[in-house]
């Protein structure tokens, strides 16, 4: 048996009827560019996340730059993060010519609130969780710490849609959340897209400028702006996905019970909350110092896993290079013992119960 | 403010009998690009896939040039090149003030300062005007080539080499389009920046752009900069960006392109068409084409008397004619912390009150073609 990480082929089986039809009508209106399927998808996550105002964009990155110029943040302002990330949540924020400061993670591999308040400066702007792998960071931490500060909390929610915590969905509970809707994301469309959402209307008015060349019609411009706009016909397969979200983030979650049961035992299993929260687990991260060895074994056994990250980003050349060496013990320590298993809602039970019995056969033979 | 005010134009447009917006017409050959799609989705080679690659080899072949990298749209094009060049807050970049709002758009995201120049007849840069706003601040040039016409780039090319300026061209209109001596645009600066927006003469069907180069290092910095400054998955060299063709788009494009040269000659015939018979108008100013330069005629515009009038008139009969566009960029709130001020630019102003454009593209018919040109009769009579 072959467990692959990501299904796509069983996906598109699924909606195969219906991303076509969604593409015949779109092409045959000849709706490219911020068309009726756009403002559909839009008033629907509207209506799914319970927020004011939900934004199509080009992608997470695009968004979050938009945002960081939105917000008024000048060169040389500090925005806090974590560093266990895709390089583009750090990246967005150098780029915006910010500077990331760092901080280490939790247990649950979230942002570790304990260590903010010694991070926070004059210069400080806005704290941004990333919610690792759709698992909520202690977002009622966060908003305490950055109402004391008077910071904003922005939601890294790339890996999250979907998710809630003390029922409120994840990325309307701070200030404004960022999604990724990459075809690798649980929530994704069939190319590069993102959405940014906020109950702040005056920000709203602001990135809606932005992500069209800074236009308030046809003919006038009110600021420069860029072009980071969410093709029509992507969000016409983004409304065709969100019929199936709720089930699909049912199913991961079912599969990641599952495995924690079965599993926690053996390894380090995924810290969460179901009291509290609803992880969408985009990704299904156990920890153990036998990392190398068995993703080789799972490998072996025609089990796909990956490592998210292996290589965190105050690691990175590129960040050494501009703001030098930091030390996050926990997340060093980590990104050696992090493995992300399968889970999509693709997966069969008798996929979920061989990887798991492959694990246990790895653990049980060593 | 609307959220969206397109989609009132969408309607607009579809009320329209001699269409500016023909995309309905163009949606052909579904099965096969659905198909290709599904082969997307199979691979799982969503992000800079292999139709990506074929694209770009492609598009290398028609420009005639050596390497090309698939980019989210043409501002982004612009943006990135001037971003892979070291351009920042403080320096100041040189562009007509006739475009659209992308060309200083992309210049002032960088943090740049967009100098405008006036424009000629051809509404293209007026290169004698060029070197008067060159100061210390001064890093480069973004000629546009309007409508598809090529700017007058031996001039332009040895101003920016007198004084040490890059120059970047914003060839969005400019695909197939070349000049006198058979150099296609996005060949003159170090880089070119093609949008393929929908309706655009080589388009896909959402956003997307693409940056052309005969330099090997500005070609790698930014095919790492589109990509988040990664070198591989794992391993990241600069702090980059993300924007990238989408491969489904890639796949739309590379059935479009073969399409390229029929589109360009039936629009450069429909345009000679038009000038042959409003030559004569008196009401009526052509644009001046120059000897074998070849443009592709993104958008036929004429300047005209009485150009509201007679824009309604058109639309009256159901011609969707537009103005491309209304006011020059200097002129707009977005320009207002640089104090530019009206008078400045006397062409420029003086040619947006009488610019106008009729649709001029592949699906338009003989009998259409009569029609407008005896509309536009009509109402001079």
């Amino acid at each position: 048996m072959r467990v692959k990480f990501t299904n796509f082929p069983r996906e598109f089986k699924i909606l195969k009827k219906d991303l076509n039809k969604k593409f015949n009508k779109i092409g045959g209106q000849g709706q490219y560019v911020l068309g009726k399927e756009l403002e559909l998808f839009e008033k629907k996550i509207q209506k799914y996340l319970k927020v004011k105002h939900v934004l199509g964009v080009g992608n997470w990155t695009e968004g979050t730059i938009m945002l960081l110029k939105a917000l008024g943040y000048r060169s040389g302002d500090e925005i806090i993060t974590v560093s266990n990330s895709f390089i583009a949540t750090c990246g967005a924020v150098a780029y915006s010519g910010l500077i990331p400061k760092l901080v280490d993670v939790g247990e649950d591999l979230n942002i570790d609130i304990k260590l903010l308040q010694k991070k926070i400066t004059k210069k400080t702007k806005a704290i941004m969780p990333v919610h690792l792998s759709g698992i909520p960071s202690n977002l009622d931490g966060l908003k305490k710490i950055c109402k004391k500060n008077n910071l904003h909390l922005i939601e890294d929610a790339a890996h999250a849609f979907g998710g809630k915590y003390k029922n409120k969905f994840i990325g309307t509970i701070g200030d404004v959340g960022l999604f990724s809707l990459h075809p690798r994301k649980s929530f994704h469309i069939l190319g590069d897209g993102g959405l940014v959402t906020t109950n702040n209307t005056a920000l709203y008015k602001k990135i809606l400028l932005l992500r069209n060349h800074g236009l308030k019609n046809r003919n006038e411009s009110l600021i420069w702006g860029t072009n980071s706009r969410l093709d029509n016909l992507q969000a016409g397969f983004g409304n065709v996905m969100l019929k199936k979200i709720k089930s699909w983030n049912n199913k991961q979650l079912k599969i990641a019970i599952n495995y924690t049961k079965n599993l926690k035992k053996y390894l380090k299993t995924p810290v969460f909350d179901l009291k509290n929260s609803n992880p969408t687990f985009h990704q299904y991260i156990v920890r153990t110092k036998h990392r190398n060895e068995l993703q080789k074994f799972l490998n072996s056994n025609k089990i796909d896993t990956a490592i998210h990250y292996p290589i965190p980003i105050h690691k990175q050349i590129t960040y050494k290079k501009q703001f030098g060496n930091i030390s996050l013990p926990m997340t060093e320590k980590s990104c050696k013992e992090i493995l992300s298993l399968p889970i999509n809602a693709f997966m069969t039970d008798r996929e979920v119960s061989y990887v798991i019995k492959k694990v246990q056969n790895f653990f049980e033979k060593n | 403010m609307k959220s969206n005010f397109l989609i009132k134009q969408y309607i607009s447009d579809k009320k329209m009998k001699i269409k500016h917006n023909y995309l309905s017409e163009q949606f052909q050959n579904t099965k096969k690009i659905f198909k290709l799609i599904n082969d997307i989705v199979k691979f799982n080679d969503f992000t800079l896939g292999r139709y990506v690659d074929l694209f770009e080899k492609q598009f290398c072949k028609y420009q005639k040039v050596k390497y090309a990298i698939g980019v989210g749209s043409g501002t982004d094009a612009i943006f990135l090149s001037l971003k892979a060049l070291g351009i920042k807050e403080g320096d100041e970049v040189i562009t007509p003030t006739y475009s659209f709002y992308a060309t200083a758009g992309a210049i002032a995201t960088t943090g740049a300062k967009p100098v405008f120049v006036d424009v000629k007849q051809d509404l293209n840069i007026d290169e004698n005007e060029i070197e008067k706003k060159i100061t210390k601040k001064t890093k480069a040039i973004v000629p546009v080539h309007w409508s598809g016409r090529i700017c007058d780039m031996k001039l332009i090319t040895k101003i920016a080499n007198k004084h040490n300026l890059h120059v970047v061209e914003d060839a969005c209109h400019a695909i197939l389009a070349h000049d006198d001596k058979k150099r296609y645009a996005g060949n003159f600066g170090i880089t070119g920046c093609f949008s393929m927006h929908p309706l655009k003469n080589l388009n896909v069907w959402g956003d997307g752009g693409i940056i052309t180069t005969n330099n090997k290092k500005i070609y790698q910095k930014i095919k790492m900069m589109r990509n988040h400054g990664l070198v591989s998955r794992d391993n990241c060299k600069l702090y980059g960006y993300n924007s990238r063709l989408d491969t489904i788009q890639a796949a739309v494009g590379l059935e479009m392109i073969k399409k390229i040269n029929l589109i360009t000659d039936a629009r450069i015939k429909n345009a000679e068409y038009f000038n042959k018979h409003l030559k004569n108008t008196k009401q009526i100013e052509l644009i001046n084409e120059k000897k074998d330069y070849k443009s592709v005629f993104h958008l036929y515009q004429f300047f005209c008397e009485k150009r509201n009038a007679l824009n309604s008139y058109l639309r009256k009969y159901k011609i969707d004619s537009k103005v491309h566009y209304p006011k020059p960029l200097h002129l707009h709130d977005a320009a207002k912390k640089f104090k530019y001020k009206k008078g400045q630019f006397k062409n420029a102003e003086k040619l947006a009150k009488k610019v106008i454009s009729i649709p001029v593209h592949e699906f338009i018919t003989t009998n259409q073609l009569n029609f407008i040109i005896k509309k536009i009769k009509d109402f001079y009579r």
